[in-house]
């Protein structure tokens, strides 16, 4: 996909990601904001980046998604409510946002392992395997589906019910 | 921050990881959206259990991680590396929990077979992998390839290849070599690894090379930029290169701007089946020019001409030193 075809994507998927990204963080300021930092992040990227993109609706939802995911943790650690903290920090990292939450992703996937390792153990066979392709292989969807020799509706469906098992025996953070 | 949040109840989880994954599809909706939007404004836990979900979500990315790199400290990581060898950082888990994890890893992990390959001094090797990249492999090297469900890994030694990696967003392209990774974005490129040296230099596209240890720590090279990389220091120097004469070996030919002889000394011992050592007082003698590498007593006759030296056959092969 060239730059301008996904700055098009973007244009055309802008209200609808707004109006979710209101519902997610119950602020339609925030929501704003999270709407400008995709924007930036678009603008920065390289043709090649830009070439890379297969799926830009999905891209664009998971580049949303992720900055908002980012946006509550900030807001976790600090047990404020000020946004503008959050803005700061993510500004100041500039390229390399996402290296806090992520070295806290790190840390929880070293302290939780044994809770996940004994949880997958306890799913039913086909919902652990489509958990193990998607997120350890890193096979998409599609591919597990293929791997799997099932339906891409039913392997949403497995990694779905393995995501709410982690939920109730793990958790997060 | 509440340890151990765990989402109570047992519906509103359902449909808070049913949305998770649902929006992070491929195929994904402006009706998805809405439709999520309607539901996380009903009730503030849906809003708390889907925060929970993508939160968890993006964690469990870490996991294949936290399995495969146990926490060491940077030199006794460097000592073990350089006693045996260090088979993909997943064979000796450190942790109990590392342990664990590799029991339920071992059929993703394990299943791809580490295929070596090696050339002699002299001899040049072109592979083709089931993926459709392709390695053209320069003399003396010795490189391994495991091609792994979820990812394509390359572990070089001493070696030099050109890679041109088939395009695979969702299998990613990795080369271990020396204190480096080189994360492949779909591309070419070409690694030169010496005894106490590092060197990318991409032809085409785009390439991450980061620190095996700080994963935090990389640089993204595209077209005509190298990368060059002392085992001594850990600084990680780009420079422009040029695109034609960067992989002018597989052409027979090597193209030098200002390096130094010890440098052309161990190319030569890559392209020719008689190694070519360099004498301390000449090792840092500077050389610039493209050298045709026909044969290897023309070779070594034309330096002869351009730099201060001579050289003399021994058993052990030929020395070059100050005249």
């Amino acid at each position: 996909m060239a730059r301008q075809g996904l700055a098009d994507a973007w244009l055309e998927a802008r209200p609808a990601l707004v109006r979710f990204l209101t519902a997610r963080t119950g602020s339609s300021a925030t929501a704003e904001d999270l709407a400008q930092d995709v924007w930036l992040r678009l603008q920065s990227m390289t043709d090649d980046a830009a070439a890379e993109v297969r799926h830009p609706q999905a891209f664009l939802y998971r580049m949303a998604a992720n900055l908002a995911l980012d946006a509550s943790k900030a807001q976790r650690r600090a047990g404020a409510r000020d946004l503008e903290w959050r803005r700061a920090a993510v500004v100041d990292d500039a390229g390399d946002a996402e290296d806090a939450p992520s070295a806290e992703d790190a840390v929880w996937a070293r302290l939780k392992l044994e809770k996940v390792v004994a949880a997958i153990d306890r799913m039913p066979p086909k919902a652990a395997e489509a958990f193990r392709l998607h997120k350890m292989a890193g096979l998409s969807q599609a591919e597990v589906a293929e791997r799997m020799g099932v339906s891409r509706s039913a392997v949403e469906k497995y990694i779905s019910a393995s995501l709410k098992d982690l939920l109730l025996r793990v958790g997060w953070p | 921050m509440t340890q151990d949040a765990v989402i109570k109840d047992e519906e509103i989880a359902a449909q808070a990881a049913a949305w998770v994954v649902r929006l992070r599809a491929d195929d994904v909706t402006v009706e998805d959206l809405d439709a999520a939007a309607a539901w996380l404004s009903a009730d503030l836990a849906h809003r708390r259990a889907f925060d929970e979900a993508e939160g968890l979500w993006a964690a469990t990315d870490h996991l294949v991680h936290a399995q495969a790199s146990p926490v060491v400290d940077l030199a006794a990581h460097r000592e073990r590396r350089k006693g045996i060898d260090r088979r993909w950082m997943v064979a000796a888990p450190a942790m109990a929990a590392a342990l664990a994890a590799a029991v339920f890893l071992a059929p993703l992990l394990q299943s791809a077979p580490t295929v070596v390959y090696q050339t002699a001094p002299g001899e040049t090797r072109t592979v083709a992998l089931e993926d459709g990249s392709r390695l053209q492999i320069n003399g003396g090297s010795t490189l391994s390839v495991k091609m792994e469900l979820g990812r394509r890994l390359v572990h070089m030694d001493q070696a030099e290849a050109v890679f041109d990696v088939a395009h695979d967003a969702g299998r990613p392209f990795l080369i271990d070599v020396g204190e480096s990774q080189v994360r492949v974005v779909g591309t070419a490129f070409n690694i030169r690894r010496s005894a106490q040296e590092t060197e990318v230099s991409v032809l085409r596209g785009v390439v991450e090379v980061g620190d095996l240890d700080r994963s935090g720590r990389k640089v993204r090279l595209t077209v005509g930029q190298a990368v060059r990389r002392a085992d001594a220091d850990d600084r990680m120097t780009v420079a422009p290169v040029d695109v034609r004469t960067a992989a002018a070996w597989t052409r027979g030919r090597r193209a030098y701007d200002d390096k130094p002889l010890s440098e052309i000394a161990a190319d030569l011992s890559r392209a020719f089946a008689t190694p070519v050592t360099v004498a301390p007082d000449a090792a840092n003698l500077r050389f610039s020019g493209v050298l045709v590498l026909d044969d290897e007593t023309a070779v070594i006759g034309r330096l002869e001409r351009f730099l201060p030296i001579k050289a003399t056959r021994g058993p052990q092969g030929v020395r070059l030193e100050r005249r």
